[in-house]
């Protein structure tokens, strides 16, 4: 039983924060707190140590701050994933954390029951974070990428379901393709976007022009 | 300026209404000139009148209200929609520029009155004369034939249309004069621009004591309420400490937020003194409290500018509370003092041994806060290490800029 707990550390300088996530995820029984750290030096220190499924990562916090403690954390091996939970929703730095390989983000006036959900969502990375957010913060800022990879008509398809926040199993369905075949797909176009999952693949599939915002 | 046909009577009617006011006034000086010099001087010649007038005119416009009178007559009649200024301390470039207008203004109102009751009855008169062939007293000697008779008809025709419609284009070029005579001067667009920049500053500042207070608590309450919510029934104590601290939080935020709605309330904030001696006292308080062995000296005056006081009280607290943070166990110095031309802030700690003096924990978001606040009064911050003591030295100027605003 514990060891198919999601093992999550709680990374904010707020005090107070911290405590409220702990409360909150500690609560469901498939989750547990296994840390806190008041900045991101300690949150690479601790996810080294203690080897945490997913990191809820402040943006804003002294010293090391939460952008590059997520491209810390994710150099190390067997990374975990990280999701930016975020005072403000259009926070500049939210969509670097996300193209730096960040799986989510997270409003921290988000209500317990999405909080919970988040990190189940992150952790089992089967499917997308609040796709339409996700568009809403690539929109902020112009196009950036140049040289975007070249991807099938097929594996741009799908990508564009991706978008959409569609599971393997509902893109085949759409589709009417094999499950497995759509997971084939995926992983192609993760590879070829060189993108760490697919809400990576998704920044950077906006970015690049091959998903229409 | 562009008057279409449908509103050309009104738009006349103004200008013409605007030079009768210069013509009338004008008249009287000139008579009153007139009057008094030709009791003491028989026989002035006319380029003495037309001197002594301008220079009474000058006067009229040196008096204090005239530029208010000319403005508002410029924006009633002429229809100026142009930018036009009543200082309220006016400069020497303001008067020079008021009695400037006050004499193009009775100038052209003479110029439009000479022309309406002086041109065009003479070249009415004349007129007739030439048609009729009768002499009816205007002394000139009538024209000796036809072709003169004709041509004498054209000029009287043509003087008399000038006399008559002359209110029309100088109209025209006092509204477009107006604009730059009475208009901001170099001077005071400037002083209108470095407003304007001060009252964005006070704006980004507000905004930053919104985002860094407000904002903060409100998150803290929102995560520890979805919290207690969470646990009420299976853990009530837990519950419990999250409302102890939504209370603290929130009870802070009001606080906080009572003092920045009292800086909004007082238009000009800078103008709202603050006490900010026991403000800082109550900061050093807590921080002695928490354990901080901490020598304080404030020397502040009775009131600093509100936003100006409440940075400081930020820096205060950023600086002890890094100091507790990070620094190693030791006295820590604070010294707030003010002089002529601002606010001196300088807290000192000792450093953690085995930490290298200027390692990221220190010089983390909080300095970078500092920094930004500072920058935004057009302070200066330093930080480092002095021997085994971690320094921040910051200066906030009280804005010496207000002066003349």
């Amino acid at each position: 039983m514990s060891d198919s707990r999601i093992r999550v550390l709680v990374a904010d300088d707020e005090p107070l924060v911290r405590s409220g996530l702990r409360l909150i995820l500690d609560a469901e029984p498939d989750l547990e707190v296994v840390g806190e750290a008041g900045d991101g030096a300690r949150a690479v220190e601790l996810t080294r140590a203690l080897r945490p499924d997913v990191v809820c990562m402040d943006v804003r916090m002294p010293g090391v701050d939460g952008l590059r403690a997520t491209e810390l954390v994710l150099r190390l091996p067997q990374p975990p994933r990280v999701l930016v939970v975020t005072t403000f929703e259009h926070d500049g730095y939210v969509l670097d954390a996300l193209t730096a390989g960040a799986s989510g983000f997270l409003l921290k006036r988000a209500g317990a029951d999405e909080m919970v959900q988040a990190v189940r969502t992150v952790a089992v990375g089967q499917s997308l974070l609040y796709p339409t957010a996700l568009r809403d913060l690539v929109r902020t800022r112009p196009r950036a990428m140049a040289g975007a990879p070249a991807l099938t008509p097929r594996e741009q398809e799908v990508l564009g379901l991706v978008a959409q926040g569609m599971t393997n199993a509902e893109i085949a369905t759409a589709l009417v393709l094999g499950v497995e075949t759509v997971r084939t797909h995926v992983a192609s176009v993760l590879a070829k976007l060189q993108a760490r999952d697919r809400t990576q693949a998704v920044v950077l599939g906006y970015r690049a022009g091959l998903v229409e915002l | 300026m562009q008057a279409t046909t449908r509103h050309l009577p009104r738009f006349l009617a103004r200008r013409f209404a605007w030079q009768m006011l210069g013509a009338a006034i004008g008249l009287a000086l000139v008579l009153l000139v007139v009057g008094l010099l030709d009791t003491a001087v028989t026989g002035l010649p006319v380029g003495v009148v037309v001197v002594v007038a301008v220079a009474a005119a000058v006067g009229l416009g040196l008096v204090p209200g005239a530029r208010e009178l000319e403005v508002t007559a410029a924006r009633a009649l002429l229809d100026v929609h142009a930018d036009l200024v009543v200082p309220a301390r006016p400069r020497i470039a303001h008067r020079v520029r008021t009695a400037t207008w006050v004499v193009v203004h009775l100038a052209t109102g003479m110029l439009v009155g000479l022309g309406l009751f002086a041109l065009l009855p003479a070249a009415a008169l004349i007129g007739i004369e030439a048609v009729t062939g009768r002499m009816l007293g205007s002394q000139l000697p009538l024209p000796a034939g036809p072709l003169e008779a004709t041509l004498r008809l054209v000029a009287c025709v043509a003087g008399g249309l000038i006399g008559l419609v002359a209110t029309w284009p100088l109209g025209v070029a006092a509204a477009a004069l107006a604009g730059r005579v009475l208009g901001p001067t170099p001077h005071d667009r400037m002083e209108t621009a470095l407003a304007r920049a001060r009252r964005e500053a006070e704006h980004t500042r507000l905004a930053r004591e919104l985002h860094d207070g407000i904002g903060h608590a409100l998150t803290v309450v929102s995560v520890q309420a979805a919290a207690g919510r969470r646990v009420v029934t299976a853990n009530p104590e837990a519950a419990a400490e999250a409302l102890a601290a939504i209370e603290d939080t929130a009870r802070s935020a009001l606080a906080e937020l009572d003092q920045l709605l009292a800086i909004l309330r007082d238009d000009a904030a800078d103008d709202a003194p603050v006490a900010l001696g026991p403000v800082l006292e109550d900061v050093v308080a807590a921080h002695r409290r928490a354990g901080l062995d901490l020598g304080a000296r404030l020397d502040l005056p009775a009131g600093l500018p509100a936003l100006l006081g409440r940075t400081v009280q930020r820096i205060v607290t950023e600086a002890l509370t890094n100091a507790h943070r990070h620094g190693a166990p030791g006295p820590v110095s604070l010294d707030v003092r003010h002089d002529g031309d601002g606010v001196l802030i300088e807290v000192a700690n000792p450093v953690r041994p085995g930490a290298r003096a200027g390692r990221r924990g220190v010089g983390g978001r909080g300095l970078a806060g500092v920094r930004e606040r500072v920058a935004l009064f057009g302070g200066t911050t330093a930080a480092g290490a002095d021997g085994d003591r971690w320094v921040l030295r910051v200066t906030l100027p009280c804005d010496p800029e207000r002066e003349g605003l």
